[in-house]
């Protein structure tokens, strides 16, 4: 484990304390009072705003010192926040001081800054030096703020605002947000982080000789041996601002625009077959450029208030296609046998379409209409919206040696374009949303609320139409079933009604019981089911049944009823037969269900201790569905406390414990062989059935102490946070008498994503002066994690069904970032003027 | 660090390491000049120092003259402080008129200090409680109270306990914020569950947009305990590492959307950020055009990347069809097929399972990415 940087003072870190000493010194004097800068204050009372609402001053109530409604309840913040949010220490600047100025550097020493891509995931942290920086200036009605976080770093941030008050405001903010994946992973490929991925021809040639599976894959893996390493890893960086104009008050105008780059690569995959699947980065080269534009009329003694906006936004990426080497194949060829094989056949190179750059337009317009009677508001949203996309399609493929049929009966070579149906991709979406929302005070005790609301996508996208395409570059598909018949594209759509109504009556000061129900319909076009209904209907019960004791609680009844399930939907509307479907899967997002939701929580305040406590169950049961999911369930129980255990101590806890667990059901099958729904087994039960129950359990806990060691000068705080997830699954399969396609007792896997990580904060603060602080902090992170894919499929035998090694060589395994122990430490200093 | 790629629109890549020794640089030469000129700290004054006005008629206020630097604002009258403020009565339920922020600064200095640190004592914008009436906006005229001789629970004003009625305490709130991500306020989630403004927001606080905790992660995990659990996970967006909000994705004060999504529709609000994914695509896989939700769960997960359940189950829970996709992916632990190998197929399950083939499962733009391959 390598030495923190910090034991080895740097020369940086002293021509810091050098620059900032006379800077220190003269903070430590106060200066003498001054001629204070008069600051804004309140219109003069002699002429108030006579505008401004009437006020009906209630009666005298005990003022609860405890304002702060959370009851005092002390949150951790949930991973030690390296970057100063504000530096606290200062409070609030005075009236007469227009500026404030407050920054900060820390020296930064982390153990191993490589230990692990999941260490680093959103991070920036590795030995040296960060600053962080906050400014506010504030002169009669101008104003100015600037924070900075993390500045040095890839992960930092920058936020300036200010404006004149009355006239106009800005905001400008830059963000920069790493995403790291993997570190240090072999990769056969050059050219990563581009449109081409290329594999050097001898390796290709090498591998296209060797016939035998196992050699093959023992082959490829030496070469995988001595590959050059890569690290993958992208860097999103957005920029932007908001200008906003209240010159012209009752009118606000504004504007904003915002621009998300995004580059590096991500770890994906792409495949030849079955027999054939290679773990290759795909390049990201996006620029996301947004404009929103809004006009509001509102002041807050108007009756009406409407805003009218647009919003644009242009997503480009600058690499639309990845073509990718196969290493086993250096020439072309193509067949049935590519798809399977690995070096039998197969093209030379692969073409994935990525992601298409695209544009979306929309325009809305809403309003709130208040002082309706019986004390009503009403409001009313409607937008519409457009996507278009419309980029040049790539060829059907890069395989030299394939051809294809096109709609007119002409023979032409896969790689040309001229066989396209179109050359562009012609699609585009509408979108349209509408809500209107009333809500009433019909009685002092009793409240009313209705709603509709709208959202519906039409599908314009042109046909496209075609008889063949390729399979993974290797392997020319016609369409299957029926003679002559045609691949269409599926352009879906549908629209979602939403009408609600909501009662709650106010049984007393301090509890409600609100009772709603609402409709949800869905139609679809192109889909298993037409349209569906759900009916809703909750209850709600918050009640504070002493000073103390604060309560709520909630439950929620859901069923959902279908038109008829047409489960050869998709195969049908190209003309294609059924038989490829299984008749009896519902899926689930179009079944019919019945649904429990309930929500429990307590919070209790005694004295100096605070404990909240909530509980949530769902469960969904799949009662329509002989095959897919069948039900899920979720269990949520937690508990948060903190307790002052004196003036200048106090300490915090909270544990969580959440499962989710889901059973489905599935058939392995072949067409005319063990299982057929539409031959063999014809009813539900087969002995080549399967179920899945699977269960992700999660806990996480975590407790601190913050202690004021000396008051006002010395303070510390220790934190440690614990997670960890476990996940299982359990099969279970029926050993048939009949011929049968899974005739074994299938065992469970023990370990699905488990996860553990530990994290200890302690933490200490010296408040020099006035007007400097230093903090020193250590950091220790434990990351654990166990899953089959780790253990290397020894429970897996290495031949596929067809007989055949698939090589699936470990390239990147970006999925599988190793564990870590890990320590970060820094000193930080706090400076303010 | 590693090998990144290269960056073929030639950013500059070391802007960062420049902003840094930049501002180690000039920051600290600046600060110094910006101190010398800046004017004076002033110290609060001690309690001795704030001179409590004598139980006057109402109406009419007299004031000390504060030895400290609390400023005081000459009426437009004169160019002498006045020893009297007139004061208009403007109606109030209780008789009580305006008194002034300077009346209230004498008593309640830390409050008034943080109320001037705030957006509310931007005086010239007519909308803020300084372009009002000041601290009397929110807390109501507070001539009683300073009549009175102040303290706990005199003269009538607003104080925002705990004890106070939700109603009564957001009416302050409501009045003036009505439009832009509040005007969607009334009926919404959170006011329809009786949550007060003061519930999330402290308007004396010095934390970011005026929030009873530091962050907004802090404050809605009090309550939304299961989200606390959620951003831990291993997959998860980066909420934890404060380069996203709950705000994000969310409008807590009300939407037009379920959920409080902060946008026309959940896919409309993933794809302000994964544009990317918005297509629209030449082969749509419908499900992902409904819903993302469908196999993402954006708060957290133990399954990469933000899925509900891990591949191949997720896509087996609507993809039985013949062949591979209707696959038992298990282990032989007995039986006559213990040994048979019909069903155990690495790619299925291996690393990313489905998706190690079927690429795009988000759409694809290939002509030939029917079953989404390419």
């Amino acid at each position: 484990m390598n030495q923190p940087a910090f034991a080895r003072p740097t020369a940086g870190a002293m021509l810091i304390a050098l620059v900032l000493m006379p800077t220190v010194l003269q903070a430590q004097v106060p200066t003498s009072p001054q001629a204070p800068t008069e600051p804004r204050l309140a219109q003069d009372a002699a002429q108030p705003n006579t505008q401004f609402p009437q006020w009906r001053v209630q009666a005298i109530h005990p003022i609860d010192p405890r304002v702060a409604p959370n009851a005092g309840l002390r949150v951790r913040p949930l991973v030690p926040t390296f970057s100063p949010v504000a530096p606290d220490f200062l409070g609030p600047a005075g009236p007469s001081t227009p500026w404030s100025l407050r920054a900060s550097m820390a020296l930064f020493g982390v153990a191993d800054e490589r230990a692990s891509s999941k260490f680093q995931e959103f991070r920036d942290l590795r030995d040296g030096v960060t600053a962080g920086l906050e400014a506010r200036y504030r002169q009669g009605d101008y104003l100015f703020n600037v924070v900075g976080r993390q500045l040095g770093r890839r992960d930092q941030d920058l936020a300036i605002d200010g404006g004149r008050g009355g006239g106009y405001y800005f905001n400008v903010l830059y963000d920069e947000t790493p995403h790291n994946y993997a570190f240090g992973v072999p990769s056969l490929y050059g050219g990563i982080g581009t449109g081409r991925l290329t594999i050097a021809d001898p390796i290709q040639t090498d591998l296209q000789s060797i016939s035998d599976p196992r050699a093959l894959a023992a082959r490829t893996q030496t070469y995988v041996d001595s590959a050059h390493e890569v690290d993958l890893s992208l860097r999103r960086q957005k920029a932007g601002g908001e200008f906003t104009l209240v010159q012209a008050y009752p009118l606000i105008l504004k504007a904003s625009f915002t621009n998300e780059s995004r580059d590096g690569v991500r770890p994906w995959s792409g495949s030849f077959g079955f027999g054939n699947i290679q773990d290759i980065p795909w390049p990201v080269a996006y620029d996301t450029r947004e404009l929103r534009i809004s006009a509001e009329r509102a002041r807050p003694e108007s009756r009406v208030s409407v805003n009218a906006g647009y919003r644009l936004s242009l997503f480009d990426n600058h690499i639309q296609s990845l073509t990718f080497d196969n290493p086993y194949r250096v020439v072309d060829s193509s067949g049935v046998a590519a798809v399977v094989m690995s070096s039998g056949g197969g093209p030379a190179t692969g073409r994935i379409a990525l992601y298409p750059s695209n544009g979306y337009q929309e325009g809305s317009v809403s309003t709130v209409v208040n002082n309706l009677p019986a004390r009503s508001v009403l409001s009313a949203f409607v937008s519409a919206g457009f996507m278009r996309q419309n980029e040049p399609l790539i060829p059907f493929s890069t395989n030299s040696e394939a051809f294809l049929t096109a709609a007119d009966g002409r023979l032409f070579r896969a790689t040309d374009p001229s066989g396209l149906p179109r050359l562009t991709a012609e699609t585009s979406m509408n979108t349209q949303t509408a809500q209107v929302r009333w809500t009433s005070q019909p009685a002092k005790n009793l409240r009313l609320a209705g709603q509709y609301r709208l959202y519906a996508l039409q599908n314009h996208a042109a046909p496209f139409v075609f008889p063949e395409f390729v399979r993974e570059d290797a392997d020319p598909r016609p369409t299957e079933g029926t003679p002559g018949g045609m691949f269409h594209a599926v352009a879906p759509g549908y629209n979602q009604h939403s009408a609600s109504v909501d009662t709650t009556y106010t049984l007393g000061p301090d509890s409600r019981i609100g009772v709603s129900y609402t409709l949800d319909r869905m139609n679809r076009s192109l889909r298993e089911v037409a349209w569906m209904n759900d009916h809703r209907v909750k209850v709600s019960l918050d009640r504070r049944t002493t000073s103390w004791l604060d309560l709520r609680t909630s439950y929620t009844y859901t069923t959902r009823s279908t038109s008829a399930y047409d489960f050869a939907q998709s195969q049908r509307v190209q003309g294609l037969d059924d038989r490829p479907m299984m008749p009896f899967l519902r899926k689930f997002d179009e079944a019919p269900f019945r649904r429990h939701d309930a929500q429990v929580m307590a919070t209790v305040t005694r004295g100096d201790i605070s404990v909240s406590g909530q509980a949530v169950y769902g469960n969904t049961d799949y009662h329509d569905s002989p095959f897919g999911v069948l039900d899920d369930r979720h269990v949520l129980s937690s508990v948060d406390a903190s307790y002052a255990l004196a003036e200048r101590v106090s300490v915090f806890a909270d544990y969580s414990y959440e499962w989710f667990a889901n059973h489905i059901r599935g058939r392995q099958w072949f067409p005319a062989g063990p299982g057929d729904p539409y031959v063999t087994d014809t009813g539900f039960e087969s002995a080549s059935n399967w179920e899945n129950r699977s269960r992700d359990n999660i806990h996480g806990a975590g407790v601190g102490l913050d202690i004021q060691l000396i008051p006002g000068r010395l303070r510390g705080q220790l934190q440690y946070t614990f997670s960890n997830t476990d996940g299982r699954w359990v099969f279970d399969s029926p050993i048939g008498d009949a011929i049968d396609l899974n005739p074994f007792d299938p065992a469970p896997a023990e370990h699905v994503d488990d996860v553990r990580l530990h994290a200890l904060n302690p933490e200490l603060e010296l408040r020099l002066t006035e007007r400097l602080a230093m903090t020193a902090a250590y950091s220790y992170e434990r990351w654990r994690i166990s899953d089959f894919n780790y253990e290397g499929f020894s429970n897996v035998p290495v031949l596929n069904f067809l007989g055949v090694v698939p090589v699936v060589p470990k390239l990147t395994g970006a999925l599988l970032p190793p564990a870590y122990d890990n320590h970060v430490a820094y000193v930080r200093l706090k400076v303010g003027f | 660090m590693g090998n990144l790629p290269f960056d073929h629109r030639g950013h500059v890549k070391n802007a960062g390491k420049v902003m840094a020794w930049s501002l180690v640089i000039c920051l600290p030469v600046a600060a110094t000049a910006v101190r010398l000129r800046a004017a004076g700290q002033v110290a609060p004054p001690s309690a001795s120092q704030i001179q409590r006005s004598s139980p006057a008629p109402e109406g009419i206020l007299l004031l000390q003259q504060p030895s400290t630097g609390v400023p005081e604002r000459p009426s437009p009258e004169s160019s002498q402080p006045p020893s009297v403020v007139p004061i208009a009565p403007t109606g109030s339920a209780n008789g009580a008129t305006y008194v002034g922020a300077e009346v209230c600064a004498q008593c309640h200095y830390d409050k008034f200090t943080s109320y001037q640190n705030s957006a509310h004592a931007i005086g010239g914008d007519p909308r803020t409680p300084a372009g009002q009436f000041g601290c009397e906006s929110c807390h109501g005229p507070a001539s009683k109270h300073v009549a009175g001789g102040g303290g706990r629970g005199v003269g009538g004003l607003m104080t925002f306990a705990a004890s106070v009625p939700v109603a009564e305490k957001n009416a302050p709130c409501v009045t003036c914020h009505t439009r832009g991500a509040v005007s969607l306020w009334h009926g919404s989630t959170h006011e329809s569950r009786n949550l007060a403004c003061v519930t999330c927001h402290s308007p004396h606080g010095g934390n970011p947009k005026l929030l009873v905790q530091k962050t907004q992660l802090q404050l809605c995990t009090q309550c939304h305990q299961q989200i606390r659990l959620a951003v831990m996970k291993p997959s998860h967006h980066p909420l934890r590492e404060e380069k996203m909000q709950c705000t994000s994705c969310h409008n807590p004060h009300g939407s037009q959307t379920a959920k409080l999504i902060a946008a026309n529709s959940v896919n409309d609000k993933c794809v302000e950020c994964h544009a990317e994914k918005r297509g629209p695509f030449l082969f749509e896989h419908p499900p992902v055009r409904e819903s993302c939700l469908n196999c993402h769960d954006p708060h957290g997960s133990s399954h990469e990347p933000l899925l509900v359940a891990k591949k191949p189950l997720l896509c087996q829970r609507c993809h039985s069809s013949f062949a591979h996709p209707g696959g038992l992916y298990a282990t032989p632990r007995s039986g006559p097929g213990a040994s048979q190998l019909v069903s155990q197929s690495q790619p299925q399950i291996a690393y990313r399972a489905c998706t190690n083939c079927h690429v795009n499962i988000h759409g694809s733009n290939s002509p030939s990415g029917k079953f989404w391959h390419r």
